[in-house]
């Protein structure tokens, strides 16, 4: 599964909504139920699914899907 | 095991050393009327102890003591932003993490991956205000919540 299409489905099971599209540009205003909380349990699962760790300056560091998609990559995440 | 694949728990302290040092604290109450929540823990006998704001997360700390029973923190936003204030609107008064001392911060989150548990750092170490500068850490735990592990002096 390439990695844009795992991460949309944890998107859509972690924000309850299977009609989210990712696209890089998009942040926490583009998506209702994206907020500190909810955001912190979708870097949980984001974690394990891609089996990588992140920190908490990574984890409160991100401004949008983008950024999120690039930090998985550049820990080798699959 | 227990049918369904549930473990039964036990004492198996061999296989983590990190964990031999782990003691439970004190387990924390998120609240939006902190009067209210001290008059429950006066009736059952609690006698108040520190308190401090803490600027870092932007809510107020105060911790309560009884004789018999854990240690209770109460934990109360200072204004209306935060994930303390999400979780209020979202799910109400309720406990909001358990904290264990430790003796090694980076040694038990090791030790907790090592057994596969799904972890993740969300208030990285930082010296906690309620105990005099003693590093504190907060971590989610999949299937569990949210912890805090408060390191040595």
């Amino acid at each position: 599964m390439q990695q844009n299409e795992k991460l949309q489905r944890i998107f859509r099971d972690v924000f309850d909504d299977p009609t989210i599209e990712l696209e890089p540009t998009m942040t926490a205003d583009d998506i209702a139920e994206w907020d500190s909380l909810s955001h912190v349990r979708l870097m949980l699962e984001v974690s394990k699914a891609f089996g990588v760790r992140f920190s908490a300056s990574e984890v409160s560091s991100l401004n949008n899907v983008g950024d999120l998609q690039a930090l998985i990559s550049s820990k080798g995440g699959a | 095991m227990l049918p369904g694949g549930m473990p039964t728990g036990g004492a198996d302290r061999s296989a983590a050393p990190a964990f031999q040092s782990l003691k439970f604290h004190h387990f924390a109450v998120a609240t939006d009327d902190p009067r209210l929540s001290s008059e429950y823990l006066v009736a059952l006998g609690y006698q108040r102890g520190a308190n401090a704001f803490d600027p870092l997360q932007n809510v107020n700390l105060e911790m309560w003591h009884h004789g018999a029973m854990p240690d209770v923190e109460l934990v109360w936003p200072s204004g209306t932003g935060g994930p303390l204030s999400t979780m209020l609107r979202k799910k109400g008064v309720g406990i909001y993490h358990v904290c264990y001392e430790v003796d090694d911060l980076a040694g038990t989150l090791d030790a907790l991956h090592a057994k596969n548990l799904n972890v993740l750092e969300v208030v990285e170490a930082r010296p906690a205000v309620l105990f005099g500068g003693r590093p504190v850490a907060f971590y989610l735990v999949e299937g569990f919540g949210l912890i805090e592990l408060l390191g040595p002096a």
